[in-house]
C-alpha cells in the first residue's frame, strides 16, 4: 500500500469514527458517574447524598434532559459504584469511571477521606468535581485545580461560632470532639477564634469514635459549669449527647451539636421540647425566603424520598449538580472550559447564589441553625436570619 | 429360641478409611451378662459404639428385639432401651451429681418417672446422695463410675452395654463396681460389659465372646469360655 | 454522679449480657461461628422499628415479636442451612472454619439486604422519653424499660438452663457433645430449640437498641465485636460468664473510661480482653481449655 493510500484510509477512518461518535452522542445518554459508600460504616450516613444526587438526574430527565451548550439535551445516566467506605477503592473507582466507563461527568464522592482519595486521579486526568459532603479546610487548602468546594468549611464555621458565642455573651465554653475529621478541624480552627474573642475553654475532651456511653463526659460538661456546650459530634454521639443531657439536666442555654440534628431521623428520635433549642451548623433552610428553590427543592425531596432532605449534605449534593449542570448548559462537555467556566460564572443554587474564587465559595455566608418548634431556622449570622436565637431552657421531664 | 433381645449380624464399621469390624456377628439373649472378650485394638469399643448408634455400620445389621436399628440414631436407641456406659466415663464435670442424673433421664420415656428413678439411685447408691450438690468432675474415679453408671440406668434401659467399667479403679472398688453389676442383672436388665479383668468378668457372666482383629473367634458360655485353653493362654496368662 | 455512672453500666451491661448469651448459644453449642450476629441483632432492631411504628406495637411486645420472628428465621436457617454444615463437618476445626464462611456471607446478605430494603438512612422512634428519678439519680424511661426487658431476659434464660429439661440437655452438649449423646439427648432438636433462642435473643437485643438508639443496616458490626469480647471473658459456652463479663464490660466503658478519660475506652476493654487471653485463655468462668 502507499503511503498516499495509507494516509487517506487513516482520514477515511477517523472521519467514520467521528461520525459514528457525533451520533452516539446525540442520541445516547450523558454518562455521569460517581463512587458512594453503600456498605462499611459510612453506608449509613451516604444515602441523604445520593438521594439528592438520583432526584436531580431524575428532574433532568423529566424536564428533557440536560442543556449542553451548542448541543440541545441528553439524558443523564448515572454510573456508579459501592466504596465499602474505603478511600481506596475510591480512588480505583474514580479511574475506572475515568477510563472504563469514560463517563462525561463526575459528582464527588462521600465524606472528606474520600475527596482525598480522588485528588490524584482526577488532577492527573484534569477532570473538574464539585465537592460535596465534605467539611475540611486542609483539603480545601490543597490547592488542586479541578476540584471546589460549595459548602463553608471548618475555618469559616470557627470564624462565625466564636461570634455568635460573642454575642450571646458567652464567657466559657465546654468543648467535647469526636476523633473524626471534621469534628476535629472545627476544633481546632474554633479554639484560636474563641481565644480571640476572650472566651475560655472550660472544658476540652475528645471522645472516640466506639464512644456507646456519655454519661461521663457529660457529667464533667455539668462540673465544667460553662456558659455554653460545643459538641463537635456525628449523628450517632449527638443522639448520646442529647440523652445524657437530658438526664443529667444540662441546662446551659447554648447547647450546639456538629452534625445530626441535620438529619431527617434526629427529629423522631426526640421530643420537640427536647429538640428545642439545640443548635447546629448550617445555613440552609426551607424557610429562607430569599432563595426561592430551596422550598421547591425540599418538597420535590419529600415527594420522592418520603423524609425530609438532611439541611447540609443533600442540599450541597444537590447544589454540586446544579453547579456541574450549569456550566455544562454555558460551555459544554469539554474539562478544560468546565474548569474555566467554575472561575468566571456566578452559579444559582437551592443554597442561593455560589460564586469560586480559586476553589472555596465567597457567596455562601456560613450560618448556625437552632431548633424552634420542630423546625430548623437560621439564627446567625443576623443578616440571613431567619430567626433569633433563643437559649434553650432545659429538656421535657 | 425366644427372639434375641440383641442380634449383630456381618457389622461392619470404622473410622473413615480404616476398618474396624469385619463383619460380626453375635445375638444376646435377653436377662443375661454377657462378656466381650479381646486384646487392645481388636474392636470392642467400636462394636458397642455402632450398636448404639454413636458410628454408623457400613455394613452389615443391628437389630433389637428383632427390629432393624438402621438409621435409628443414637437418642432414639436410648428411648428405645440401649444405653452406653462409655469407657473413660464421660460424665458431666461441671454439673452436679443430681444433675448428671437427671441428664440421664432425658428420653421421653424416662422423663416422667424421673423423681421416681432418682430416688431408687439415690437408694441404691447412697454416695450419690450424699454428694448430689458436689460438681462431678470432684468425685473420685471409682465415684464417677458409679455414677456414669446410675446415669445410664437413669433412662430405665433394658440393654446396657458397658465399656470397660473398672478401668484405672483401686481393687476394693472393682469389687463393689461387679457386685453393681450383678444387682443391675438380677433386676432384670440385659448387659454386655467389655472388661480387661477376663477372669473376674467371666466369672460373673453368663455367656461370653471373642472378638479378634474384628471378627468373632470364640463364643460360648462363660464357664466354658473359661475352661478354654486358648482364653486361657491369651487372656488368663496360664 | 457515681450512682449516675453505675446505673449507666447496668443498661449497658444487661443489654451486652443478652448480646453475649445469645452469641454464646450458637457458638459455645453448636461451634458455629456466628459473625453475622451483629446483623440478627440488626434485624431485630428493625423488626422493632416497623412493628412500632407501622403496627402500632407497643414497643414491649415489639420486643417478643423480634425475638419471635428472630427465632422463626433461626429455625428455618437450621434446618436450610446449619444442620447441613453441622452433618458435614469432620471436626470442630472444619466446623468452625466453614461457617465462618458461611456466616460471612450471611453478614453481607443480611446488611446490603437490610439497605436495599429498608435504605441505609438510620431510623428512630421515640417512646417512654420521660425522664425518671430512682433515688436521686435521672434516667430516660425508655432505658429503664431497656435495663428492665434485658434483666428479664437474662433471668428467664438462666432459670431455663438452670431449672428446665431441655435447659439442662442444651448445657450438656456444651458440656461434652458425645456425652450428651449418650444419655439420649436428641442432639437435632437442641440444635433447633438453641437457633430459636439464641437468634431470637439476638432480635430481642436488636429490638432493645432501637427503644434507645436509631436503627440502621450498619449497626450490628460494635455488637458483634463486644459478644465476641465478653464470651472469651467469660468462657465459651459459659452462660453465666457471658452475663458477668457484659457488666463487666459495661463497667469498664462507662465508669473505666470516667477515671482514665473516653480515649482509654478501647484500651480497657481491649486490654481486658488480653489480659484475660494471656492469663485465662479458658476465661474467667472457664475450667478447662475448651
Amino acid at each position: 500500500m502507499s503511503r498516499r493510500a495509507a494516509l487517506a484510509g487513516g482520514a477515511a477512518t477517523a472521519a467514520g469514527f467521528a461520525a459514528r461518535r457525533a451520533r452516539a452522542q446525540a442520541g445516547a445518554p450523558l454518562k455521569i458517574g460517581y463512587g458512594l459508600p453503600r456498605t462499611g460504616y459510612l453506608g449509613v450516613a451516604s444515602p441523604v447524598a445520593e438521594q439528592a444526587y438520583l432526584l436531580w438526574g431524575e428532574q433532568v430527565n423529566a424536564a428533557g434532559g440536560l442543556a449542553i451548550a451548542g448541543g440541545g439535551r441528553r439524558h443523564v445516566q448515572f454510573v456508579s459504584y459501592d466504596d465499602q467506605s474505603e478511600p481506596s477503592k475510591t480512588a480505583e473507582i474514580y479511574e475506572k469511571l475515568i477510563s472504563d466507563d469514560a463517563v462525561d461527568l463526575l459528582l464527588a464522592p462521600y465524606g472528606t477521606p474520600f475527596h482525598i482519595a480522588i485528588a490524584p486521579v482526577i488532577e492527573r486526568n484534569r477532570f473538574p468535581v464539585v465537592a460535596a459532603a465534605t467539611l475540611s479546610s486542609l483539603l480545601r487548602d490543597m490547592h488542586m485545580r479541578h476540584m471546589w468546594f460549595p459548602q463553608p468549611l471548618p475555618d469559616a464555621y470557627g470564624v462565625i461560632l466564636a461570634a455568635f458565642l460573642a454575642a450571646q455573651g458567652v464567657k466559657s465554653a465546654s468543648l467535647l470532639t469526636l476523633q473524626l475529621p471534621a469534628s476535629l478541624e472545627t476544633r481546632k480552627y474554633l479554639l484560636p477564634q474563641l481565644s480571640s474573642r476572650g472566651i475560655s475553654v472550660a472544658l476540652d475532651q475528645d471522645y472516640p469514635n466506639s464512644t456507646a456511653d456519655m454519661t461521663g463526659m457529660v457529667s464533667a460538661v455539668r462540673q465544667a459549669h460553662a456558659d455554653a456546650v460545643i459538641c463537635l459530634s456525628y449523628p450517632q454521639d449527638s443522639v448520646l449527647y442529647v440523652g445524657t443531657a437530658r438526664e443529667l439536666g444540662i441546662t446551659t442555654p447554648v447547647q450546639l451539636l456538629l452534625i445530626g440534628p441535620g438529619e431527617p431521623f434526629f427529629v423522631k428520635k426526640f421530643a420537640r421540647a427536647d429538640l428545642e433549642g439545640i443548635l447546629t451548623i448550617g445555613e440552609w433552610t426551607p424557610d429562607q425566603a430569599r432563595w426561592p428553590r430551596a422550598r421547591a427543592f425540599n418538597d420535590a425531596y419529600v415527594a420522592r424520598w418520603k423524609e425530609p432532605p438532611d439541611y447540609l449534605d443533600s442540599t450541597v449534593s444537590y447544589a454540586s449538580c446544579e453547579i456541574l449542570a450549569q456550566a455544562v448548559a454555558q460551555v459544554g462537555l469539554d474539562h478544560d472550559a468546565i474548569t474555566a467556566a467554575m472561575d468566571s460564572m456566578a452559579f444559582d443554587t437551592v443554597k442561593g447564589p455560589i460564586k469560586f474564587r480559586g476553589v472555596e465559595n465567597i457567596s455562601t455566608q456560613p450560618g448556625l441553625l437552632q431548633f424552634q418548634s420542630g423546625a430548623l431556622q437560621i439564627v446567625w449570622p443576623p443578616d440571613i436570619a431567619t430567626a433569633r436565637f433563643r437559649p434553650k431552657t432545659g429538656w421535657s421531664l | 429360641m425366644a427372639t434375641p433381645i440383641l442380634s449383630v449380624e456381618s457389622v461392619e464399621a470404622g473410622y473413615g478409611e480404616v476398618r474396624v469390624l469385619h463383619g460380626v456377628s453375635l445375638h444376646i439373649a435377653a436377662g443375661g451378662i454377657t462378656a466381650l472378650l479381646g486384646s487392645n485394638g481388636a474392636g470392642k469399643t467400636t462394636l458397642l459404639r455402632a450398636i448404639a448408634g454413636l458410628l454408623p455400620a457400613s455394613g452389615g445389621r443391628v437389630a433389637y428385639r428383632g427390629t432393624s436399628l438402621h438409621g435409628v440414631p443414637a437418642s432414639a436407641r436410648v428411648d428405645q432401651g440401649i444405653v452406653l456406659v462409655p469407657e473413660g466415663r464421660l460424665i458431666f464435670g461441671d454439673f452436679t451429681v443430681e444433675e448428671n442424673l437427671l441428664a440421664g433421664a432425658f428420653c421421653a420415656r424416662a422423663r416422667s418417672r424421673r423423681a421416681e428413678t432418682l430416688e431408687e439411685m439415690y437408694a441404691r447408691f447412697p454416695m450419690l446422695r450424699q454428694r448430689r450438690r458436689q460438681m462431678g468432675g470432684t468425685l473420685s474415679g471409682g465415684q464417677q463410675q458409679i455414677l456414669a453408671i446410675a446415669r445410664g440406668l437413669m433412662s430405665r434401659p433394658a440393654l446396657l452395654l458397658l465399656d470397660e467399667p473398672s478401668l484405672g479403679l483401686a481393687p476394693m472398688m472393682v469389687a463393689e463396681l461387679f457386685a453393681v453389676v450383678r444387682d443391675i442383672r438380677d433386676a432384670g436388665i440385659t448387659v454386655l460389659i467389655v472388661e480387661q479383668n477376663v477372669r473376674a468378668t467371666l466369672e460373673l457372666a453368663d455367656d461370653g465372646f471373642v472378638l479378634e482383629t474384628g471378627r468373632i473367634t470364640l463364643r460360648g458360655s462363660a464357664s466354658a469360655l473359661l475352661g478354654d485353653d486358648a482364653v486361657r493362654q491369651a487372656y488368663l496368662g496360664l | 454522679m457515681t450512682w449516675q455512672l453505675l446505673l449507666s453500666a447496668c443498661v449497658s451491661g444487661a443489654l451486652y449480657a443478652v448480646i453475649a448469651l445469645s452469641l454464646n448459644l450458637i457458638y459455645g453449642t453448636m461451634r458455629l461461628l456466628d459473625v453475622a450476629h451483629g446483623e440478627f441483632v440488626m434485624v431485630g432492631a428493625f423488626a422493632g422499628y416497623f412493628l412500632v411504628t407501622l403496627l402500632g406495637v407497643p414497643p414491649v411486645l415489639a420486643l417478643l415479636g423480634a425475638f419471635a420472628l428472630n427465632g422463626l428465621a433461626g429455625l428455618v436457617l437450621y434446618q436450610w442451612l446449619f444442620a447441613g454444615i453441622i452433618r458435614r463437618a469432620r471436626s470442630t476445626e472444619s466446623l468452625e472454619s466453614t461457617s465462618l464462611l458461611v456466616f460471612f456471607g450471611l453478614s453481607v446478605i443480611l446488611q446490603n439486604g437490610a439497605a436495599l430494603a429498608f435504605g441505609g438512612t438510620p431510623r428512630a422512634y421515640e417512646r417512654y422519653a420521660r425522664i425518671v428519678h430512682v433515688g436521686g439519680v435521672a434516667i430516660t424511661g425508655n432505658r429503664l424499660v431497656a435495663m428492665a426487658a434485658c434483666v428479664l431476659a437474662v433471668v428467664a434464660v438462666l432459670v431455663f438452663f438452670a431449672r428446665s429439661t431441655w435447659g439442662l440437655a442444651i448445657r450438656a452438649l456444651i458440656a461434652n457433645r458425645d456425652a450428651a449423646a449418650i444419655v439420649g439427648i436428641d442432639t437435632q432438636a437442641a440444635f433447633r430449640l438453641t437457633c430459636v433462642l439464641g437468634f431470637g435473643l439476638a432480635g430481642y437485643a436488636g429490638a432493645v437498641i432501637g427503644l434507645m438508639q436509631p436503627v440502621s443496616p450498619f449497626m450490628g458490626g460494635q455488637y458483634l465485636m463486644i459478644g465476641f469480647v465478653i464470651i472469651v471473658l467469660g468462657g465459651v459456652g459459659k452462660l453465666v460468664g457471658s452475663v458477668v463479663g457484659g457488666v463487666l464490660i459495661a463497667l469498664l466503658e462507662t465508669v473505666g473510661t470516667q477515671l482514665t478519660g473516653p480515649n482509654y475506652r478501647d484500651i480497657l476493654i481491649y486490654g481486658t480482653f488480653i489480659a484475660v487471653l494471656l492469663l485465662r485463655p479458658q476465661g474467667i468462668f472457664g475450667r478447662h481449655a475448651a
